[in-house]
C-alpha cells in the first residue's frame, strides 16, 4: 500500500473533505517529486502527518458504507434471535446458509470494504512515476 | 521556532510568489535548518485559512499544474506587525544579553 493510500486513509479518519484530501496529496506529491526523496522522508509517517491537520466533519464513503452494512447486520442478528424465539427452529437459514455464518461473512465484507474504500486515492489525483502528482485545478 | 517560521514564510513570500518546495529550499538556504514539508505545508494551510496567504495553479508546459503561494494584503499587514514586534524583542534581548559585562 503506497504512502498516498495510507495518508488518504488517515485523513478520511479525521473526516477531512475529499477536495481537501486531494489538495494535501497534491502538495505531498509536488514536494516529494521536487526533493527527489520519498514522501515519507519529507513528510514523516502518514498517520503523524495526517494528525497535523485539524479534524473536519465530512464522513467518508467507507464510513458511510460500513455504517449501512453494520445496520443491516444488526437487523439480521436481531431478526435471527426474534425468529428463533418465535419459532421452534434451532438454526435459521438465509438463502440456504445459516444466518450466523451470513452474519460473520457480512461483518468481514463490511470491514474489508470500509478499509478499501477509505484507502482509495481521490478523483483527480494521479501520482506519476517520478512521484509528482497533482490535485487538479480546484 | 514556530513563530519565527511563520514570520519567515511570510517574509519569503513578500519577496515573491513561490512553489511550496521553493519555500522549503529558501528556508533551508537562509539557515533555518532542515525544515520538512510536514512542517511547512500545515503551516501554509493555517496561513491560508487565516487569509494571510493565497495560492493559484500554474501550468508549466505539459507537466502537471503546480500550486504557487502568494501573500495577501492581510499577510503583508501581518508581516509588518510581526517584523515590528520582532525588532522590538531583539532590541530588548540584545540589550540584556548582548554585553559582555563580566568578561566571560
Amino acid at each position: 500500500m503506497s504512502y498516498y493510500n495510507e495518508l488518504c486513509y488517515y485523513l478520511r479518519q479525521r473526516r477531512l473533505p475529499e477536495d481537501r484530501i486531494a489538495d494535501i496529496l497534491g502538495d505531498v506529491a509536488d514536494a516529494a517529486g521536487e526533493s527527489g526523496g520519498g514522501a515519507e522522508q519529507e513528510f514523516g509517517p502518514p498517520q503523524k502527518y495526517a494528525e497535523s491537520f485539524p479534524k473536519g466533519s465530512s464522513r467518508s464513503l467507507g464510513s458511510k458504507v460500513t455504517r449501512a452494512l453494520f445496520a443491516a447486520l444488526l437487523v439480521l442478528m436481531v431478526g435471527d434471535v426474534l425468529l428463533r424465539f418465535a419459532g421452534d427452529q434451532d438454526v435459521l437459514y438465509l438463502l440456504g446458509v445459516p444466518v450466523f455464518f451470513v452474519a460473520i461473512g457480512l461483518f468481514l465484507v463490511t470491514v474489508a470494504l470500509g478499509l478499501v474504500l477509505d484507502r482509495r486515492l481521490p478523483p483527480g489525483f494521479q501520482p506519476v512515476a517520478e512521484g509528482r502528482g497533482r490535485a487538479g485545478d480546484a | 521556532m514556530r513563530a519565527a517560521l511563520t514570520m519567515a514564510v511570510l517574509a519569503l513570500l513578500a519577496e515573491g510568489d513561490r512553489h511550496g518546495y521553493s519555500l522549503l529550499q529558501g528556508l533551508r538556504e537562509r539557515g533555518l535548518g532542515e525544515v520538512k514539508g510536514g512542517t511547512l505545508y500545515p503551516l501554509l494551510a493555517r496561513q491560508q485559512e487565516a487569509n494571510l496567504v493565497d495560492h493559484r495553479w500554474e501550468h508549466e508546459g505539459s507537466g502537471p499544474a503546480r500550486k504557487v503561494f502568494q501573500l495577501t494584503d492581510a499577510g503583508r499587514a501581518e508581516l509588518a506587525g510581526l517584523r515590528s514586534e520582532w525588532h522590538e524583542f531583539t532590541s530588548v534581548m540584545r540589550d540584556i544579553i548582548g554585553h559582555d559585562r563580566d568578561g566571560t
